[in-house]
């Protein structure tokens, strides 16, 4: 690589470092500050910082309990997701009868019901079963949302997987089951991780349903709780954002143990 | 990832899926009063109904789950509403006679409807005269002002009547370089200005027609939407209105950067006072060109009802009859920093108290309901603020805009028929 060629590489990977950055600056900027303070967004509080923002979105706003709850939220229904896609997929991917290929669309289909339009129905369905403020009742709903997308995607990947593999492990007596098991799951890695990270990030994020379902302070998850310092008649936006950094400890610390993984499993699905 | 850690794993999730469907909230099972708030996370009065409930829970041994809410409010309770699943006693926000009253319990034979104020008969009582809501809150709401930026352009905001006057105090704040009109995008402020200007704007057979079913297009664009036009063309917007916020109006005042804001009371002046204490601020009556000048007003958020369907009624009405008892209720609107619908209870105001004073007590100036409350159609809200802020942003001509309130006004009085 010419030396230019180097220089202008750089200077473009800085300055995207740069537009990612930015945003976590003014994030820590305010969530440092007074909210009497009306200095510049961009000025670091360097003489007055305080941690009234934290303790105020702990306190108030009850982020640790709410960043649990979606930890535990997100934990099993990303699980659950990627177990009964994966389980679903499989006769899907290897067959291709008439009523599978029907199977195959209505699941397609489901993808493009907005979840909020079947709110009223929903919410009345979970509380006919007592599931309102429960974390199995935010879980159920949401692994519902996620299948679909999880079950095309492992439906793809699996019909790349070539059927000779398993007709080997048949021929050496192995099970349907331990066909599966043995042989297709551990194959599954590089979609899997695909999945995990487009469904933990959707649960993790989750607003809409998680606001109507889990409406006690002790079962909120993460992002209604940020969003209760803002209200019509004002908003605490530097508790809101000190809650937010809060927020994304769990996932900055599940993104370095796990990079690794996410790496290899992007490579893995772009190489094929 | 090993076979191990992958069975691992699966066992795990489904442990725990099958465990956590057992889990519910803390308290359920037990016959705990369900009580739901319009309120942040951090307001002010949070702490104030944690004590109160406290104390009611230890006097009747009735235990209390408070849960609230903030922009999601409303519709959460329209969906439990849907459901069949409202609270035994919520935050009617404005809305108890229009849009809860046929799923409240009346409350006219509760002891302490005595002491409700008469100004909120015409918002809070039904034709028949029932009332479902208790008022710890009493909205009255004028033009924001700051005090000091407007005599220094050399007005008396005290003696704005009309219109005409109030386009001069606005041009005379201008030459001084600050802004006249602080508004905001991103709030529903747009809303609030043709509310306010809407609210004594028509005769008696305009305010009939809108509320009989038709839409009057050409009073809706001359007597409303002209005012916001004619301040937009004189450039007495702030610069940033589309990405202002309701907290960067509250800054604008509070540092003097902005004179007037056509929001209530309560919306604005708490966070400006919060960002500067002493700031010199208060409100004044809307001017007007039908007879004379007066407040916009009605149920405050914190109005409290309690479900007709609730199992728990007998407690619910004696934690509504609770919050009623002055203390309490002055508690709670001393957090609020809101006048009380109570008049046994009364309220250190603060900064503002000299403005409820000159305005409010004398109970001289006429109090109008919420336009769109009582004349227009439900759902028609959000319409009002787009077509306002189209008005604002120069998208649309208010006849263009009044146009767009008419077909959003014939869809939902048709659907609520």
């Amino acid at each position: 690589m010419r030396r230019h060629t180097k220089i202008l590489v750089t200077l473009l990977v800085l300055t995207g470092c740069l537009v990612q950055l930015v945003p976590f600056y003014l994030a820590l900027t305010t969530a440092f500050k007074e909210q009497s303070d009306l200095s510049s967004v961009w000025a670091f509080p360097f003489a007055a910082i305080t941690w009234d923002n934290l303790a105020a979105a702990i306190a108030q706003g009850g982020v640790l309990r709410a960043t649990f709850n979606s930890a535990v939220v997100t934990v099993i229904a990303t699980g659950l997701t990627c177990m009964l896609a994966a389980l679903a997929a499989y006769p899907l991917a290897r067959r291709r009868t008439r009523l599978n290929r029907g199977v195959e669309f209505t699941i397609l289909a489901v993808m493009m019901v907005p979840p909020l339009s079947i709110l009223v129905p929903l919410y009345s369905l979970l509380n006919g079963l007592g599931l309102l403020d429960t974390y199995a009742g935010l879980i159920l709903p949401l692994v519902c949302l996620e299948l679909p997308r999880a079950i095309f995607l492992y439906t793809q990947f699996l019909r790349a997987v070539p059927l000779s593999l398993e007709e080997a492990a048949r021929v050496d007596g192995a099970s349907r089951l331990q066909t599966l098991r043995i042989i297709i799951f551990p194959l599954l890695k590089p979609v899997t991780v695909t999945v995990i990270i487009l469904t933990a990030v959707y649960v993790w994020n989750e607003f809409a349903l998680s606001s109507y379902i889990m409406t006690s302070t002790e079962m909120r998850t993460l992002a209604p709780s940020i969003a209760a310092f803002f209200g019509a008649n004002g908003s605490n936006v530097n508790a809101a954002v000190a809650g937010s950094l809060i927020g994304v400890v769990p996932i900055l610390i599940a993104y370095l143990f796990l990079q690794r993984y996410f790496m290899k499993g992007m490579l893995a699905g772009a190489e094929k | 990832m090993t076979h191990t850690a992958l069975r691992a794993g699966l066992v795990a999730t489904t442990a725990a899926a099958l465990l956590l469907t057992g889990c519910s909230a803390p308290g359920s099972g037990q016959q705990n009063l369900t009580f739901s708030l319009y309120m942040t996370a951090d307001s002010p009065a949070r702490a104030v109904y944690e004590k109160l409930i406290a104390d009611f829970t230890h006097e009747t041994g009735v235990a209390v789950d408070m849960t609230y809410d903030t922009t999601n409010y409303e519709n959460n309770i329209k969906v439990k509403m849907a459901a069949g699943n409202l609270p035994d006693v919520f935050a009617t926000h404005g809305w108890s006679v229009l849009r809860y009253s046929e799923f409240l319990q009346p409350l006219d034979d509760q002891a302490w409807t005595s002491g409700v104020n008469t100004a909120l008969n015409t918002s809070m009582r039904d034709d028949q005269g029932h009332l479902y809501a208790l008022p710890v809150e009493y909205t009255v709401a004028g033009i924001a002002v700051n005090q000091d930026v407007v005599e220094k352009a050399g007005v008396d905001a005290t003696a704005i009547n009309t219109w005409d006057d109030f386009n001069t105090a606005l041009t005379k704040v201008a030459a001084t370089g600050v802004t006249p009109i602080t508004a905001s995008g991103k709030s529903s402020s747009a809303g609030n200005m043709a509310d306010f200007i809407a609210s004594n704007a028509f005769t008696d057979a305009q305010r009939q027609s809108f509320l009989g079913g038709t839409f009057d297009t050409a009073a809706w664009s001359e007597r409303v939407l002209s005012h916001v036009q004619d301040w937009r063309t004189a450039g007495f917007f702030n610069a940033d209105y589309v990405s202002a916020s309701l907290d960067d109006m509250a800054s604008q005042l509070a540092q003097g950067q902005a004179a007037f804001a056509l929001v209530p009371a309560s919306s604005i002046l708490a966070t400006t006072l919060k960002l500067n204490p002493s700031a010199n601020i208060g409100f004044i009556p809307i001017p007007s060109d039908q007879a004379e000048r007066f407040l916009v007003g009605g149920e405050g958020i914190h109005s409290f009802g309690v479900s007709k369907s609730s199992k728990n009624k007998e407690a619910a009405l004696k934690f509504v009859a609770f919050l009623a008892e002055p203390d309490n209720a002055a508690a709670i609107a001393s957090a609020l920093g809101s006048y009380s619908g109570l008049t046994n209870v009364k309220v250190d105001l603060g900064l503002l108290q000299s403005s409820y004073d000159a305005w409010v007590t004398p109970a001289q100036l006429p109090t109008k309901p919420f336009f769109d409350r009582v004349y227009l159609p439900n759902g028609i809200w959000s319409t009002m603020i787009a077509t306002t802020d189209s008005v604002i942003t120069g998208q649309a001509s208010p006849d263009q805009a009044s146009e767009q309130m008419k077909l959003q006004y014939d869809t939902l009085f048709r659907q609520a028929r």
